[in-house]
């Protein structure tokens, strides 16, 4: 936890600052309930993403059994070209969690790059970094990235992902940005620089650490994002991936909703509520770790040992 | 039609924001109005975003009803039945001059809706007014001068012969009056928010959520029309506009409905009808025929042997496709056009005969299964725009179909930007699109086949984007743009010509011909166009044909 100290810098002044004792609390982290949960969730759909594919039949075989409700032959029904819902679903995981974890993976490196880089350097080089982040910060993110899908032409998870990226690490930017800035002026970080520790150096070994917890929960947040930019996109029938959108937008072309065919449309969307709800509940705990003051009291135990 | 891009968008965007509850409901109230004498019709054309007023002719963003409901045209090329033509503001024409001159003779007692007598002068105004503004010529007619001789004669000179092109000029130009459009600087940028036309309704109120059009009383057609007016609604789902159709909140509209028994024939039998509409496309898979494999014949009949339409036609098209022609021509419209002995000719379903087809031309199959020739695998791409879920379903059937005659099909999902510049540029293996004509025998082939409509690949092909070229067929279709459209058996024998090579060459690979669900309810109107008597085509959208069917219809009861 960091604690409050008021000590006294080289000019004999006195700075209150905001310094960790510690390296952060990883072990509390993990007796987070929440996290637990959260872990638990977006872990089976890893799982499922990752295996499932394997065990199913093609998802895109047709059959003359049209639009049957779930049974045990087809465990979700069968859409109105006598697809199997369950597979699609299953084959769809991966294509949704692929997309989230790269945009999670690209957008946190850039973010990373152009924020604490930029907070640190300082001078003409934040300015610029930081220009550009905000510039990409007011764009309308949703509309651009369906402009710009309609112009590129491959189409799949990987590009998908990419084009998603590309407006949805300047949130994260800043705010790694400014906990740099706060970073940098700290006193062991001037105590390294005076000691002649490289600016790289600096960075990675002094700086990065503290801002773990932060890049975690931007990178849990990118996830959430790109996974529902994807799903918004696929299902406004500008997706390539194979995801939940993309059975959300063919249930939508299908009329299943009118036609009554629940089991086409709610398990996809329950797909992208949990696994929503699952990141948010790992982003709250990190949020925790990060602001104590978040942290709900714990109450104390009525037996046993404190 | 299938919706463009952007209306796809616009409607998936307002889907979602009615989803979050962000929308204030949509539509309208949808009043139906009780009394005998004077029905306002309740009209969906497919708006599904609020309107814009847009009443100019010339404009492609020109509001439903816009074009031969308010403004007529000289002729009525009727697109349900062939060799149909009904006179409008024109009682008659003539060509003269090897086609190069249209004399025609127009209607005497015709008045603009504000009280102005309409004459010749106002076409042949409406002629120089294109010739004069490229934007508005769409159909690039080659307009040389029309003068207007006396008040009931009017002719048009043009740089070529024009006899196959008479449905352009004369069923789909919009006549406008003289004396309110001769100020107009720009009319193609022209709003036009107070329409003055001579069509059998008048605009009586606008507002983004509805239109009225009125009946107009001085309309020239004695004891037409004769319901008082017709409103035009929108919905921001196929979901809303087809709840709105079940519970008879609706007289007319043009909307999808999977399985259209159930979900809106069912909740009133006796008088909720449609009407499948069926002879505006032909959906094709159009293989590159400068690209191998295309090039040969064989392999183009190998496909279309192992598709089996029936299938594609239950499964991904809802059921409502019909049965495609090998030669290429919408059935039974164009029947008299067909060479007799092509006519029932069907595309046969036959997976031996497709592989015995493969190996007479010399292909082998593979350890993988898949055939290959000179070390080439049989395995293609097929381009088809994302979202487009019909031809995507379709696309995974015909790929299960061909997997099991040894031939790999992968589909492609661009973007519609990207699809256009590719089949225009020939930068594919196949395409899945549709064919669709100006409404002749003589436009659905020059469209599709016509090497003047094609062009070398990396360039820009007009509409022959499958880059077929055949000299016979050139010859055939330039003998029928020296034919004047009367001589139909000069004209027949020409298509034959163009069947033969078709039926013998497969160039295309043709799936169904596609459908258009056109509902209407019998509570409120009466002699709505039937298979039996089609005096018009239904389609309730912007264009010819809604005007005729408006001005026919009759207060039921």
């Amino acid at each position: 936890m960091a604690t409050i100290e008021t000590p006294r810098d080289v000019t004999g002044e006195v700075v209150p600052v905001v310094v960790p004792t510690r390296r952060p609390r990883w072990r509390g982290l993990l007796r987070s309930r929440k996290l637990a949960a959260g872990l638990a969730v977006v872990g089976f759909f890893a799982v499922v993403a990752v295996l499932g594919p394997l065990l199913v039949d093609d998802p895109n075989l047709v059959s003359d059994d049209r639009l049957l409700a779930p049974s045990a032959e087809h465990l979700l029904g069968t859409t109105t070209t006598g697809q199997d819902v369950f597979r699609q679903l299953v084959v769809a995981t991966r294509g949704s969690m692929l997309v989230g974890l790269v945009v999670g993976l690209l957008a946190t490196v850039v973010s990373v790059l152009v924020g604490v880089l930029g907070g640190y350097a300082g001078g003409h080089a934040d300015e610029s970094l930081s220009l550009v982040s905000n510039v990409f910060l007011v764009l309308p993110g949703l509309p651009l990235v369906v402009l710009i899908t309609d112009y590129v032409q491959t189409r799949g998870a990987l590009a998908i992902a990419l084009i998603v990226s590309i407006t949805a690490w300047a949130g994260s930017a800043r705010v790694l940005r400014a906990q740099t800035l706060s970073l940098r002026s700290r006193d062991y970080v001037d105590a390294a620089r005076v000691s002649g520790e490289p600016g790289w150096r600096i960075v990675t070994f002094e700086i990065l650490p503290n801002l773990l917890p932060l890049i975690a929960a931007q990178f849990v947040f990118a996830v959430i994002g790109g996974i529902l930019t994807e799903a918004a996109l696929a299902f406004l029938g500008l997706g390539g991936a194979g995801s939940w959108g993309t059975m959300l937008y063919f249930a939508q072309n299908s009329q299943a909703l009118s036609q009554g065919a629940w089991w086409w449309f709610v398990p996809p969307g329950l797909c992208i509520a949990l696994v929503g709800a699952g990141l948010a509940l790992i982003n709250f705990s990190l949020d925790e770790l990060i602001n104590p003051r978040l942290r709900v009291a714990r109450r104390p135990r009525r037996t046993g040992p404190a | 039609m299938r919706p463009t891009l952007a209306r796809r968008l616009l409607a998936a965007l307002a889907t979602a924001a009615l989803a979050v509850g962000v929308t204030a409901g949509c539509g309208d109230d949808g009043d139906r109005s009780s009394a005998a004498e004077g029905k306002i019709i309740n009209v969906f054309s497919g708006a599904n975003a609020g309107f814009v007023p847009n009443f100019n002719p010339f404009s492609q963003n020109s509001v439903a009803g816009t074009m031969s409901v308010l403004y007529e045209s000289l002729l009525y090329f009727n697109a349900a039945r062939a060799d149909d033509v009904q006179p409008q503001l024109a009682t008659g024409y003539e060509f003269a001059d090897d086609g190069r001159r249209l004399n025609l003779t127009i209607r005497e007692g015709v008045k603009w809706s504000d009280g102005t007598p309409f004459s010749a002068e106002d076409v042949a105004f409406t002629f120089n007014l294109i010739r004069d503004n490229p934007k508005i010529n769409q159909s690039g007619l080659p307009i040389v001068e029309a003068v207007a001789t006396d008040p009931t004669h009017a002719s048009i000179t043009f740089s070529q012969g024009v006899y196959t092109q008479l449905n352009l000029i004369a069923g789909r130009t919009w006549i406008v009056p003289k004396h309110l459009w001769t100020t107009i600087p720009d009319p193609s940028a022209f709003t036009n928010e107070k329409p003055v036309g001579t069509g059998a309704f008048t605009l009586a109120s606008f507002s983004q959520q509805n239109y009225v059009f009125e009946r107009n009383p001085n309309y020239w057609e004695t004891g037409k029309p004769k319901i008082k007016g017709m409103r035009f609604h929108q919905f921001a789902s196929a979901d809303s506009a087809i709840a709105a159709l079940a519970a008879g909140q609706l007289d007319w509209a043009g909307s999808f409905i999977a399985d259209i028994d159930k979900q809106y024939v069912s909740k009133d039998p006796e008088h909720n009808k449609y009407i499948n509409e069926s002879q505006l496309y032909l959906t094709n898979l159009i293989p590159n025929l400068e690209r191998a494999p295309f090039d040969s014949a064989a392999v183009r009949k190998a496909i279309s042997l192992a598709l089996d339409r029936d299938q594609l036609i239950r499964l991904a098209f809802s059921g409502y496709g019909k049965e495609a022609s090998p030669a290429q021509l919408p059935r039974p419209l164009w029947d008299d056009y067909i060479k007799p002995e092509y006519r029932d000719r069907k595309l046969e379903f036959d997976p031996a005969r497709a592989e015995q087809t493969l190996q007479q031309d010399g292909w082998a199959k593979g350890a993988d299964g898949i055939y290959a020739k000179a070390g080439r695998r049989l395995s293609f791409t097929v381009k088809v725009v994302q979202g487009y879920n019909d031809y995507i379903s379709a696309l995974q059937i015909m790929t299960q179909s061909l997997k099991s005659v040894g031939i790999e099909l992968k589909t492609q999902e661009i973007s519609f930007t990207a699809f256009s510049t590719d089949q225009q540029t020939g930068d594919f293996d196949v395409i899945m699109t549709n064919l669709y004509s100006e409404g002749t025998p003589y436009s659905w082939y020059s469209r599709a086949f016509s090497t003047a409509r094609t062009a070398p690949l990396g360039q820009q092909a007009g509409s022959n984007y499958g880059r077929f070229r055949n000299a016979a067929v050139d010859a055939a279709l330039l003998a029928m743009e020296t034919t004047p459209p009367e001589a139909k058996d000069a004209i027949r024998e020409q298509l034959f010509k163009i069947q033969d090579v078709i039926m013998e060459e497969l160039p295309y690979i043709p799936i169904q011909q596609s459908s258009s669900l056109i509902e209407y309810r019998t509570e409120n109107l009466g002699n709505f166009p039937t298979e039996q008597n089609h005096y018009a085509l239904t389609t309730p959208y912007n264009g010819p044909d809604m005007g005729i069917v408006a001005k026919n219809l009759t207060p039921a009861g």
